[in-house]
Parts: C-alpha cells; sequence; structure tokens
C-alpha cells in the first residue's frame, strides 16, 4: 500500500480531490450560507501551490461579497527578508483548516525593522492581530561587518535587532510577533568544529535559537519553530539555493505546505482552535489485531515484537498528551468488556483504564459515538481528533462530522505515532497548571455523566440491536465451523475440552449426549455460529461438557438466553439439577463467574476446579435481549 | 506522434494548470513579454511544475533563458 509519509506531504491529510476547482467555482459562484464551512472542508486537503493559490483568490473574492460565518477573521502582518509571494497563498489557505479567515498585510521585501518602528507603516497602521517574522538567517545581521580576523559571525547583534523589531511592533501596533526560530545553514566552515567553535555561523544560530527559546514565550511573543522543520525535512531539503538566487525563494517549493501548516496552526491555537481530546481506536490501531477475535493474548503489545513496539509507541504518545492535558477517549467498534480486556489485563500495555475519560465500546456507528463523547466531556465536536485504522470509518466520520480532524493513516502502524504527533492538532502558545489538571478532571465529569445514563442505556441498546438467536444440535451441516469454534475458542469457554471432528460428529449420534449449536444475527447482519454447548446425560443431573462462546457476543445476554434453553431442555427431558464445572486456566478467566452469574450454586472450589449446581425446579429464566428463532432439524442447520 | 508533438502535448497539461486561472490557451508563441500571469513567480511555478513532469533539472541560466514557450519546447525535444 502506497500513501505518503514524507512530512513535506502532509501526509495526516487526505489527498486533493479531483472535481477541487469545480468545487471553487461552483461555491464562488453560488455563495451559499455555510460557505466558510465548505471552503474550510477543501482546505482540509493537501494542497499543491496551484491548488493554494486557487484556495486563497475564492476566500478573497467570497470574502468580498459577505463575512464568513464560521470562519473567525486574523489579520496578519508579515515581515520578511526574502519574496512572500509564495508564502502568501499557502498561509491563507492552511490557515483555513484551522477555521481561520486570514487577511495578511505584507510589507515591501527586506524592511523588517523599518516597517517595525515607523508608526506609519502600512503594518502599523493596518492594527494586525499579530505579525509574522519571516526571517532566516540571511535576512539578519550574523556577519561582522567590523573586523577583518575573528568572530566571522556573532549572535549578539542578531538578538538585539529581532529584539527592536519586536518592540517596535509591539509599541505601534499593539501585535504579539511570531517569531522563528532559524534553520542553521547546510554548509560548514570547519567541519564538526563548527558546532563547538564561538564566532561560526552554526554555533552563532545556535546561540540565537537558545535565546529566543528562553525570551519569547515569557515576553508575551509566540515561538514558530521552523529549525525544527527544518530539520525534520532535512536541511538539504529545506534550502534550495537556486530558488534563493533566481527568486529570494527562502526555502524550497516543497517545504510551503508545511511551512505555512506550521504557522497556520499556531495562529489557531492563539484563537483557541487547537483540538482537546484524542479519540483512539482500539483494534489495530493501539494494539494489533482484533481482539474480539484473536484474544487478549493474541494481539500485538509486545516489547521486542516489531508490531508490538509500533503500537506501544502509538500508546506512549497518548499517554504524554495526556500528560500535558490533552483528554483521551476510547471508541471501538467492540463489546465493551472485551475492549476494556487488554487495559486491564495485558502487561504490554502503557494505557490504563484511568487514563481515559470516556470509553465508548459498542456495535453503533462512529460518529454517532463520537458525538457521545462529545457530549459526556461537554466540548465541541471540533474538539476531538479521531485516531483510527479503518479508512471506511474515517470516510464515514469525515463524511458526517467534518468539524473532527481524522488523520490518514497508513497501512504501516510505525507511521502511526509521527503522523499523529506532527499533524500539529494539539498545538499550544502555552503550557501552566491547569493543562496538567485538565484530563483528570474531564474523566470525573464524564464519569458522573455516565452514573446517570447507565445501566438503562445498555439494555435498550442491546434490544436495538434486535438480536435474533438460533439453536440447533450438532448436525453435519455446521460440522466443520463447530469443530473451529471448540479447538479456537480460549476466552470464553468453561473447560477447554477439545474434539476433533470425528469425535463431534460422533456426539451428533449420542444417546447420552445433548448438544447445541447457536447462531445469532442482528441488524447489522449475521454473526453465524458463534457459540456451542456439550451436555452429558445422566439420568436427574445434566452435566455441562462444553460451552464455548466467541467473545465478540460477550455482553449481549448470549450466555442468558443459552442458559434458559439448557434449563428448559434439560427440564423437558426430567432433569432436576444442572451442573457446570468451570476448570481456570491462563485464558478463561473472562467466564470465572459465568455460573454464578446464570444463578447456579457453588458445591465446590479447588484451585483447579470450580463445580455449580442449579436447581431445575427453581429456575426463573434470565431476562434476555434476543427473539428465538424456532429451533430446526439439524438436517437443515444452516452452514457457516 | 513525433517527439516533438508528445513534448507539446505535456507543456499544454503544464501550461493549463499552472496557468489555469488567467484561462490560458497553449501556444507556441506565448512568452513572458506577451503573457501577464507569466510573471517571475509564475515563471519558477512554471519552471517547478516542467522540471517535475519531464524529470530534468534547469541550470538556473536556462532558467533566465527560458522565456517562451517556443524555447521550452526546443529544449525539452532536443533533450527528450
Amino acid at each position: 500500500m502506497t500513501s505518503p509519509t514524507a512530512m513535506t506531504d502532509l501526509p495526516w491529510l487526505p489527498r486533493p480531490a479531483a472535481d477541487l476547482r469545480a468545487r471553487l467555482r461552483a461555491l464562488e459562484q453560488e455563495a451559499p450560507a455555510d460557505w466558510g464551512l465548505q471552503l474550510r472542508g477543501i482546505a482540509n486537503q493537501f494542497l499543491s501551490i496551484n491548488h493554494a493559490m486557487a484556495v486563497a483568490q475564492t476566500l478573497e473574492r467570497l470574502r468580498e461579497r459577505g463575512p464568513a460565518s464560521a470562519l473567525t477573521a486574523f489579520r496578519l502582518g508579515l515581515v520578511s527578508n526574502a519574496t512572500v509571494d509564495f508564502i502568501k497563498p499557502f498561509l491563507v489557505a492552511s490557515a483555513l483548516r484551522y477555521g481561520i479567515a486570514l487577511e495578511i498585510v505584507a510589507a515591501d521585501f527586506g524592511q523588517s525593522v523599518q516597517e517595525a518602528l515607523d508608526p506609519g507603516s502600512r503594518i502599523n497602521q493596518a492594527r494586525p492581530h499579530a505579525v509574522l517574522l519571516a526571517i532566516d538567517h540571511r535576512g539578519l545581521p550574523f556577519r561582522r561587518a567590523d573586523s577583518a580576523g575573528w568572530p566571522l559571525f556573532d549572535a549578539q547583534q542578531v538578538v538585539d535587532e529581532l529584539a527592536t523589531i519586536r518592540s517596535g511592533f509591539r509599541q505601534h501596533s499593539g501585535a504579539v510577533c511570531l517569531v522563528q526560530t532559524l534553520p542553521a545553514p547546510a554548509e560548514l566552515l570547519f567541519g564538526s568544529l563548527d558546532a563547538a567553535t564561538s564566532g561560526t555561523l552554526r554555533a552563532s544560530i545556535a546561540e540565537v535559537n537558545a535565546h529566543l527559546a528562553r525570551d519569547v514565550i515569557s515576553s508575551g511573543d509566540v515561538l514558530i519553530d521552523v529549525d525544527w522543520l527544518a530539520q525534520s525535512i532535512g536541511l538539504e531539503t529545506w534550502y534550495d539555493e537556486r530558488n534563493w538566487h533566481i527568486a529570494r525563494m527562502p526555502f524550497a517549493q516543497r517545504a510551503l505546505p508545511c511551512y505555512a501548516e506550521q504557522v497556520a496552526r499556531v495562529i489557531g491555537a492563539m484563537r483557541g482552535k487547537s483540538r482537546k481530546c484524542l479519540v483512539l481506536d482500539l483494534d489495530n490501531t493501539i494494539w494489533g489485531g482484533v481482539v474480539g477475535d484473536d484474544g487478549v493474548d493474541g494481539i500485538a503489545l509486545d516489547p521486542g515484537d516489531a508490531r508490538g513496539e509500533a503500537f506501544r509507541a502509538v500508546q506512549r504518545a497518548a499517554a504524554d498528551l495526556r500528560r500535558r492535558g490533552v483528554v483521551l477517549a476510547v471508541c471501538s467498534k467492540n463489546d465493551e468488556a472485551i475492549a476494556r480486556e487488554p487495559f486491564r489485563s495485558h502487561p504490554g500495555m502503557i494505557l490504563r483504564e484511568s487514563d481515559i475519560a470516556v470509553f465508548v465500546a459498542n456495535w453503533d456507528d462512529k460518529a454517532t459515538n463520537l458525538e457521545r463523547i462529545a457530549r459526556a466531556l461537554e466540548l465541541g465536536i471540533d474538539s476531538l481528533v479521531l485516531l483510527d485504522d479503518n479508512p471506511v470509518e474515517r470516510a464515514q466520520v469525515r463524511g458526517a462530522l467534518p468539524q473532527v480532524a481524522v488523520p490518514e493513516l497508513g497501512a504501516d502502524p510505525s507511521s502511526f505515532t509521527r503522523i499523529l504527533m506532527v499533524a500539529g492538532y494539539f498545538e499550544s502558545t502555552g503550557f501552566t497548571a491547569e493543562d496538567l489538571a485538565r484530563a483528570d478532571q474531564y474523566r470525573s465529569n464524564a464519569e458522573r455523566e455516565r452514573a446517570l445514563a447507565g445501566s438503562r442505556d445498555l439494555n435498550d441498546f442491546l434490544r436495538s440491536l434486535e438480536m435474533v438467536i438460533e439453536f440447533a444440535p450438532f448436525g453435519a451441516a455446521g460440522r466443520k465451523r463447530t469443530t473451529q469454534l471448540i479447538n479456537k475458542t480460549n476466552q470464553f469457554n468453561v473447560r477447554t475440552r477439545r474434539y476433533t471432528e470425528q469425535e463431534v460428529a460422533a456426539l451428533e449420534q449420542s444417546p447420552e449426549h445433548y448438544t447445541l449449536q447457536i447462531n445469532v444475527r442482528d441488524r447489522f447482519g449475521d454473526n453465524g455460529m458463534i457459540s456451542a454447548v456439550i451436555c452429558s446425560k445422566r439420568g436427574e443431573e445434566w452435566e455441562i461438557d462444553s460451552w464455548l462462546m466467541s467473545c465478540r457476543m460477550l455482553n449481549r445476554g448470549v450466555e442468558q438466553a443459552v442458559c434458559n434453553r439448557i434449563a428448559g431442555d434439560a427440564l423437558r427431558a426430567g432433569a432436576k439439577r444442572l451442573i457446570g464445572i468451570y476448570l481456570p486456566t491462563e485464558r478463561n478467566g473472562i467466564v470465572r463467574d459465568l455460573f454464578q452469574r446464570l444463578g447456579f450454586e457453588q458445591v465446590e472450589s479447588t484451585a483447579t476446579q470450580q463445580r455449580w449446581l442449579l436447581d431445575l425446579a427453581a429456575f426463573q429464566p434470565l431476562e434476555v435481549f434476543c427473539a428465538e428463532q424456532a429451533a430446526i432439524a439439524p438436517a437443515t442447520a444452516s452452514a457457516m | 506522434m513525433s517527439d516533438v508533438e508528445a513534448v507539446r502535448a505535456r507543456l499544454k497539461r503544464i501550461f493549463s494548470e499552472v496557468f489555469e486561472d488567467a484561462g490560458v490557451e497553449y501556444s507556441d508563441s506565448l512568452s513572458r513579454e506577451t503573457l501577464q500571469a507569466w510573471d517571475s513567480l509564475g515563471h519558477i511555478r512554471l519552471i517547478s511544475a516542467t522540471e517535475e513532469e519531464f524529470g530534468v533539472q534547469f541550470t538556473i541560466e536556462e532558467i533566465e533563458r527560458l522565456t517562451s514557450a517556443a524555447q521550452l519546447l526546443e529544449k525539452l525535444s532536443r533533450s527528450a
């Protein structure tokens, strides 16, 4: 599978749709009331330079006809020692992704100091909300002109000049400055010694960056770490000497999308557009495999295993985000008990249940569940990011809830963490004690909500599944699947007895045995054969020899329906007691309390075996949530 | 289709993508003097799109010299 992974391609965004220009033209012609939202949707793809120019132009034309309700206006001053004509459309298009309608006021080329200090300058007159200092080392006085010897370069003059520019704008326009850290050039003077030698350009730039890191945030200005960006994509890619000499382009054209993204997300953060909650899918997103099928012991999460390590890295990133105040939630198509099981018992898990503010595992569609999560947390739907490996789910959510951020993920889990951590969803311009406490606050709020909504919802939900259960004795038609279930099921399996296909065939004919194969279908489709039962008939006492079920069916009232069925058939056959035996294994803890939940009395308990008894005369059928299909003869039992 | 024809067809696509908003129809006679949208930034976009399409890299001298469709066509046909 080929999906982009280079950061210059913004791999978390969908690739541009073929009808992008047609949609822009339609938007300009019709100018619908929600054009802001629609334009934001169009900008939320990877845009080439020609696309970005077209998007910026559409915004300009539509804005002339009236303000956009869904967009926040932001006036940005822009000074640079380089050509900004390429940067401008990309900044506008990227800001749209954060719901910002950018208006750019640019100074003339290389006029940063004059523009800042002159109260009547274009930028100061425009009273911008912020001024972006898009200045690189070539626009700053690093080179010592006053001496012919050493040092060749010096940081102090640069620090002073940047301070002058910043205070000028603050004084004359009231705007904060977005100050960029400086990437070092790719060329060296000595070699490795440059990093360690005062007076080289590399050392001087490092000194300026260190100063900016200390000074900018405390002064109320905002830092944009362009140095990180250039390092991430590589200095060789970042610097394009040809375009610098021909057109004074400060960096390569390929870097324009990621540069503009980085600036836009900071502006978004200044206007409260950053996301607050990371919603995690489970299967194949934070662990490898499907826990309902593979079992807790079968999922990939082990240190030392490549896939396991990749998923653990995703979990560690999510746990780190929580530490800085991002709220975590789970949204998984799963039975809740199965979904929670790895959190409780898998030693490879890094995330704990206590890290998750809202845990939603059910079979409803994801968009509905995301709305539930937002409600439970009292957050806007536009505060959510959904991390999900399944492209169908991603498309469904993007279509139903365009406000939710849904990063694209490729097929390789080793790429998930970086995509999540560089996509800029949780950009922040400051870090406070409140941030630290936030994740816990959301969790307790959500728990209260859950206590109120609680059990009533679960029963309603089970009814909403419209389950139909179908019982039949073992037979030739289902034999292969029955044998497979008997030999593969490790979790919901009270005695873990294995039978070969021949033995299963023999059971079909055995007068001493009672057997059941169980199919369940619901409104989402046919689950096929999901459970099997074998009982030994011993006169008035029936003993459950085997009872196993696919974990997908847990917590849906299926075991209650099966119990009702066995008890009813045993009574009709003249039995008085039903015996259940639980043999604990490493993997079947899930049924440790099965017989207790069904109303059996414990008659024996040792480390290796529990024996339970159900008095059939006193048995009251349990509440179930599925309708029963009329029993059918084994000969016509549906095949799997 | 001759080599020149094939190159012209690819150039036509590039011109229509780069200058789409200016509604430009390709012809060999297009040049920086005659086409307003072919300004210095248009030139950079055109050059990068051409380099990408043909898998070539021009020198800065060539970039300054290749200022008409006919010149691009000739240069690319010769190197093809």
